[in-house]
């Protein structure tokens, strides 16, 4: 299977598979015009992934996702949802800036239909 | 009540955009909007989602934008910042929008995440602004206002405001 590696633009996050950890990145700014259509090939790709019965980890660092985002996203952990049931493995983290609780919100929003195993992770704390 | 947001003597237009909005305009616009706020980064963040949503709204309902273009913009009164969009849409969208706005603003913060949840899991409809409406009424202080003024063809001049508290 081919690897995950999607640039990031002004609008769109940067998807990655990193090749040591095996773990799928989402990382910056979420909000195109056509979600569905940008995570057309994500699906694909996890798709294709689950067809090979390998585990899944995610891993969001964004700074903002849209409406549209979101639902695009609730589809694609709706799938990896049915993967975990039936045995896969799925884990899923979502990196948040400590300052920013709105983003931390999202995240639990999110997941908050799912069972898959996951960890909200502040980001830049103050010790 | 009027949608049109009150022009305060201190205020102060810190973003504005017309014409035909496209999606660049709108990363564009972001980028700028954050350089110019002074407010707290939650503010800051929360601005962006309104003005985002708002915008993408904008961007996906306008039509005649040659005769009539589309506006969005900004205003810091001190207390709080304005959003504002003004834009010609089909009749059946704008009454929608009316009629989210309208109904969501009744509901309390639990109630708002409640039915954005459940809209979320629904399947993928066009030609409505829901979900993006819900978004900006559950991130501001105040109710969303939304105006609509008819127009000749069986389309309507729709015009959303919403007040964000620094």
């Amino acid at each position: 299977m081919s690897s995950l590696e999607i640039p990031a633009t002004d609008y769109t996050p940067h998807v990655f598979e990193d090749s040591k950890t095996g773990v799928v990145w989402f990382k910056g700014e979420a909000y195109p015009e056509n979600a569905s259509a940008y995570f057309q090939p994500i699906m694909e790709w996890m798709h294709s992934r689950i067809a090979e019965a390998r585990p899944i980890k995610l891993a969001f660092s964004l700074d903002y996702l849209n409406t549209s985002s979101t639902k695009a996203l609730l589809d694609l952990l709706a799938l990896l949802e049915a993967y975990h049931q039936k045995g896969g493995s799925v884990s899923v983290i979502w990196y948040y800036q400590a300052d920013l609780e709105v983003m931390k919100e999202t995240g639990e929003e999110l997941l908050h239909d799912f069972s898959l195993p996951r960890l909200l992770e502040p980001l830049g704390r103050l010790t | 009540m009027k949608a049109r947001p009150t022009m305060h003597p201190s205020s102060r237009v810190v973003l504005e955009i017309r014409g035909p909005v496209t999606q660049e305009e709108i990363a564009a616009a972001t980028s700028r909007l954050m350089a110019a706020i002074s407010a707290p980064r939650q503010v800051g963040h929360l601005l962006k989602i309104i003005f985002v949503e708002m915008a993408q709204n904008v961007l996906k309902h306008s039509k005649k934008t040659a005769a009539i273009p589309a506006i969005i913009s900004i205003t810091d009164t001190g207390e709080c910042f304005t959003i504002h969009s003004r834009n010609a849409a089909s009749f059946t969208a704008a009454s929608r929008a009316a009629e989210i706005v309208s109904d969501t603003g009744r509901l309390t913060r639990t109630g708002l995440i409640r039915v954005r949840r459940s809209e979320l899991h629904k399947p993928r409809r066009s030609g409505c602004a829901g979900i993006g409406l819900i978004e900006i009424q559950r991130k501001t202080a105040a109710p969303v206002l939304c105006e609509i003024t008819p127009l000749p063809d069986d389309d309507a001049l729709v015009e959303i405001t919403a007040t964000l508290r620094k």
